[in-house]
């Protein structure tokens, strides 16, 4: 065997769900003269048991990692589950990325299908809010403007201006008060039961501290205005969409811009080109 | 002149592994210690926590960059993505230098993220090669190749490793990080003389050396990086440190990570190794038979 084939068939072997020794049943892929034929067994170790090590470390690695990176899916759903998860999820998604940071990407979107949501759709959001906090945590730096920068803003600029808001935040919307199930197994308690409880979260990075809030609609309506590029007077427009009113609207955007300060959200102004 | 370990590299003494569990002890302490490795993909991120320890770590220790990832032996094509990312982070780390492994970490665009043995043929040696050749000319630095603990032996080997990994220094002008833990490892599991393997790696490209604990599963020694030291490592390390000298030294804790002291007591250990290395050298150099006017008191001299 060349080498690329000697690799593809190991590849095979290591990451079969159901372990070594069933994968080289797939004939288009059994070596002629079988694994003894490939790899070397001695009176130790025969060849499927020296490949099953690897076939063993690679699973044990990524479910040790993603076990890490999704500690309150793990506590919730118990550990035998998690690494039948696991199993399913690696199968589908097997890692694409240099580094296994980025093995979890796709779980929570994976998690929509899987029959351990079943009748717990939130699992899913759960897992996306454990990856967006990973996503906050070493997120690039973007140091906040101060207070004086807003007060400088002249009073005809103000309709014009537009904001930048740190690179950390990730806006998430949940079938259920997540956070709470988090909060929970991050102090090692009983995870509380969800149900219903629409939720929007927030979730940035302040320094180097990572946090959460939970939001109200007309908050999620502006950040995700924010998020579109719009001026202050458009903020207001979708506050002013959200509340029913127009009056209301300009008043509860600035109290969320003095709150956005506060937690060190606004990287940038740009006024009216 | 063709580069060799002793004109490119500085000995940098005897270091440990910047890892998470000890930020907090080395921030707050700052201890005394040569320098420590990276695992170069942890720091491969866009900004936050990581890196902020990192700046702090290097302007006031030597770094080694150190990665998991590159894949050279694969027969993938490079990714060149993840060599600008190392570039990138090289350039802002100034590292003593950097390095991989000889191995490949998965084919098909997927990632294993474990350091899977190559056959060790004449095809491996070309095909690694002349993609160290490739790599060197993107990071625009020599770079240093690591031996593998490994399980298995392919039946389309037909070179010892210790070979492979030699004539892959030759050709490609690249170093090696030799790991004398994974040395003992592999000895165990294929049965060859770890004193062998010393013996045959070219003296001139070896840069550093690596020290870990294993686990013994009585059919197999797996290299795990959650155990102290055993004393057989010990003893070959001394080996080592004889024949290629008081090169740079790193121990490499990874699970189970003890206090940060426990850690730096090893990287003292491999210091006293070297010194009394050094040490014996220098007294069989002064023999009576070598030297006649060392062994005499300095009154009695002429």
């Amino acid at each position: 065997m060349n080498l690329r084939e000697t690799q593809r068939l190991l590849w095979h072997l290591i990451s079969a769900p159901d372990g070594v020794p069933a994968a080289p049943a797939d004939p288009g892929r059994a070596p002629p003269g079988g694994l003894d034929a490939v790899v070397r067994g001695d009176d130790r170790l025969g060849a499927a048991e020296r490949v099953g090590i690897y076939a063993s470390m690679y699973f044990f690695r990524l479910l040790d990692c993603l076990t890490e990176d999704f500690p309150a899916l793990h506590a919730v759903v118990g550990h035998q589950r998690f690494h039948e998860l696991a199993r399913d999820y690696l199968t589908a998604h097997p890692s694409e990325h240099f580094s296994v940071r980025m093995l979890g990407r796709h779980l929570g979107e994976f998690l929509e299908g899987h029959a351990l949501s079943a009748g717990r759709p939130w699992l899913a959001d759960l897992a996306r809010f454990e990856w967006v906090l990973l996503e906050a945590f070493d997120a690039p730096d973007a140091p906040p403007i101060g207070r004086d920068r807003l007060g400088s803003v002249r009073a005809e600029d103000w309709a014009g201006l537009r904001f930048t808001l740190t690179p950390s935040l990730r806006v998430l919307e949940a079938r259920a008060p997540v956070q709470e199930v988090w909060s929970a197994a991050a102090a090692g308690r009983e995870p509380p039961s969800l149900a219903g409880a629409a939720t929007a979260l927030r979730v940035w990075r302040e320094g180097l501290r990572v946090f959460h809030r939970t939001i109200d609609e007309v908050e999620l309506a502006a950040l995700r205005a924010v998020g579109r590029g719009e001026t202050f007077a458009g903020l207001c427009e979708a506050a002013a969409a959200t509340l029913g009113e127009e009056r209301a609207a300009a008043e509860r955007v600035l109290a969320l811009l003095q709150r956005w300060l506060a937690d060190a959200l606004i990287v940038d102004l740009a006024g009216p080109p | 002149m063709t580069a060799t370990a002793e004109t490119s590299f500085p000995r940098l003494g005897c270091g440990i592994g910047l890892r998470r569990e000890h930020y907090a002890y080395i921030l707050e302490h700052w201890p005394a210690l040569d320098w420590f490795e990276i695992i170069s993909e942890n720091f491969l991120v866009p900004g936050g926590r990581p890196l902020w320890v990192l700046d702090q770590v290097r302007e006031r220790y030597s770094i080694v960059m150190h990665g998991v990832s590159m894949s050279i032996g694969s027969s993938d094509p490079l990714d060149f993505g993840y060599l600008r990312a190392l570039q990138k982070l090289a350039e802002r780390v100034r590292p003593a230098w950097v390095s991989d492994h000889l191995c490949w970490t998965g084919v098909g665009s997927r990632n294993a993220h474990d350091l899977l043995p190559l056959p060790y043929t004449e095809e491996t040696i070309a095909h690694v090669a002349r993609r160290v050749r490739t790599v060197q000319e993107v990071l625009e630095r020599p770079i240093l190749l690591e031996n593998v603990s490994s399980y298995l032996t392919y039946r389309d080997s037909v070179l010892c490793e210790w070979d492979c990994l030699g004539e892959i220094a030759r050709r490609a002008g690249c170093f090696v990080l030799l790991d004398v833990n994974n040395v003992y490892v592999s000895a165990f599991n294929h049965r060859f003389d770890p004193l062998a393997y010393l013996r045959a790696v070219p003296a001139e490209r070896v840069v550093q050396f690596h020290l870990a604990g294993h686990t013994d599963n009585g059919t197999h020694l797996l290299d795990t990086h959650d155990h102290p030291i055993i004393e057989p490592v010990w003893r070959l390390y001394e080996e080592a440190v004889r024949r290629f000298g008081p090169l740079s030294t790193l121990i490499e804790r990874d699970a189970r990570i003890p206090e940060f002291p426990e850690v730096a007591a090893e990287a003292d250990r491999a210091r006293q190794i070297q010194r009394s290395v050094a040490e014996a050298e220098r007294r069989r150099h002064r023999e009576p038979s070598r030297d006649p006017a060392a062994t005499l008191a300095p009154d009695q001299r002429a």
